[in-house]
């Protein structure tokens, strides 16, 4: 907890960046709240299963370590950490519902998505975030480490995800843009506070770290409540399916079609 | 110094992401479907016929072995080259048409995990994949290259095959 000064009325520099900080939170679950309730009002809860239960998750999170903070301070630190790790992981629902739902419209890649971000995250994961855990380098702590190495691996995600669906014209939309707007806001933030912290020391970013985390998080969460607010399809693809559009089973045969042909082809 | 850079990198990203997000659709409609009646058909078999021709290295062979005339087999196959080229790129385009062909169903309906789409997925990077290796080929050694390389300079092969010989010919003599 911060000093007073030496009047004894004006509160301390740590202790305004605690309450503000705290105030950023509230605001993050208040928009958490409202883009909860507003996703089950509307389809919007069935379409994007994932990233509701992320949604669930943080509601949940906040309240639990509200209560702990209430309850049980001297838990709260060890509860924090234990919290944060979990989330570290718990964010790649994000990631998931956003690669699932980039090229849903398109039966030939509906998988494509999912596959680069599991390969991605596995490969990444193996060679490094992975090498942190075992050998964590001396000149940063290993979380930090492992936090930063992590959001990178997000980043990443993020950007191929973006250059595959713009190679192949996949329309985004205001509901998957927001997504995507939305978490690379977060991700890109916490990048650089993380990689802040490790330049220049964990003392002199641990009270701006203590600020600009919540600040991500709730900066994420205000773009995720306007961009999923209603439902909006993407009007060009609809008149595009309903002019050439074909099932799903229509184009597994022509794919095999293809297959088929370039297949005779190549055994001339 | 290397938090630094990735900290810049982050920043960059998040301008992109931002200017790739206010970026007004590519395609419209009209275009969409303009471009889809320009791509070539898999299911046209004279379009088929066409590659036979273009792959087919008889004429050259001809023109080379029978006539004699070397600097017209070689242009023939330069000309050759550039329309195999043509071809497997118009094949790639209209694969691209496919894959870009968005589903008319109701989008709720589908999963982006059932095994349907998984396969779909497979057969889409196959087909990618052998057309960039067939593009490479091309390019690279001509149309008349084998696509699929030929392991006849493998010793284990040259034995395998000259006993395959020795089995054929002893199965002559003997149905004699």
């Amino acid at each position: 907890m911060g000093e007073r000064g030496s009047g004894g009325a004006c509160p301390s520099t740590a202790q305004s960046m605690n309450i503000l900080a705290r105030a950023i939170g509230i605001c993050g679950f208040l928009f958490a709240s409202v883009l909860m309730l507003r996703g089950v009002g509307s389809r919007l809860f069935r379409l994007f299963p994932l990233f509701y239960s992320y949604i669930i998750y943080i509601l949940c999170g906040f309240l639990g370590m509200y209560l702990i903070g209430w309850l049980a301070p001297m838990m709260y630190p060890s509860a924090y950490w234990i919290y944060y790790l979990i989330s570290i992981l718990v964010e790649f629902a994000v990631l998931a519902e956003i690669s699932d739902q980039i090229f849903h419209p398109f039966p030939a890649i509906r998988s494509l998505g999912r596959a680069l971000t599991v390969v991605i995250s596995a490969g990444l994961g193996l060679l490094y975030v992975l090498p942190a855990i075992l050998r964590p380098p001396d000149s940063s702590p290993v979380l930090l480490s492992i936090a930063l190495r992590t959001f990178v691996t997000k980043a990443i995600i993020l950007v191929v995800l973006f250059y595959v669906a713009r190679h192949y014209g996949s329309p985004l939309g205001r509901n998957v843009g927001g997504l995507m707007l939305g978490f690379s806001i977060y991700v890109s933030i916490n990048i650089v506070i993380m990689a802040g912290a490790q330049a220049f020391g964990e003392a002199l970013f641990a009270p701006v770290l203590w600020v600009m985390s919540p600040l991500a998080s709730a900066l994420c969460l205000s773009v995720w409540t306007i961009s999923l607010w209603d439902l909006a399809p993407v009007p060009n693809l609809r008149a595009i399916a309903k002019a050439a559009g074909r099932d799903s089973e229509a184009v597994a045969l022509e794919l095999t079609r293809f297959n088929n042909e370039l297949s005779k082809f190549l055994q001339k | 110094m290397i938090t630094l850079i990735i900290a810049t990198l982050a920043i960059v990203f998040l301008i992109l992401v931002v200017g790739f997000v206010r970026k007004p659709q590519p395609h419209e409609p009209d275009e969409t479907l303009m471009e889809t009646s320009y791509a070539p058909s898999i299911g046209n078999g004279r379009w088929l016929d066409l590659s036979e021709r273009i792959f087919d290295p008889s004429d050259a062979r001809w023109l080379q072995e029978e006539l004699a005339f070397p600097k017209l087999a070689k242009a023939l196959r330069l000309g050759r080259k550039r329309l195999a080229i043509r071809w497997l790129e118009a094949l790639q385009a209209s694969f691209d048409d496919l894959v870009r062909t968005p589903d008319f169903a109701s989008s709720e309906t589908h999963e982006a995990n059932s095994p349907g789409s998984w396969r779909m997925l497979w057969l889409t990077i196959r087909f990618k994949f052998l057309v960039t290796y067939a593009l490479f080929v091309v390019k690279l050694f001509g149309p008349y290259h084998r696509l699929i390389p030929s392991f006849s300079w493998v010793p284990f092969s040259r034995e395998t095959r000259r006993d395959f010989r020795r089995a054929a010919l002893a199965d002559v003599q003997n149905s004699r």
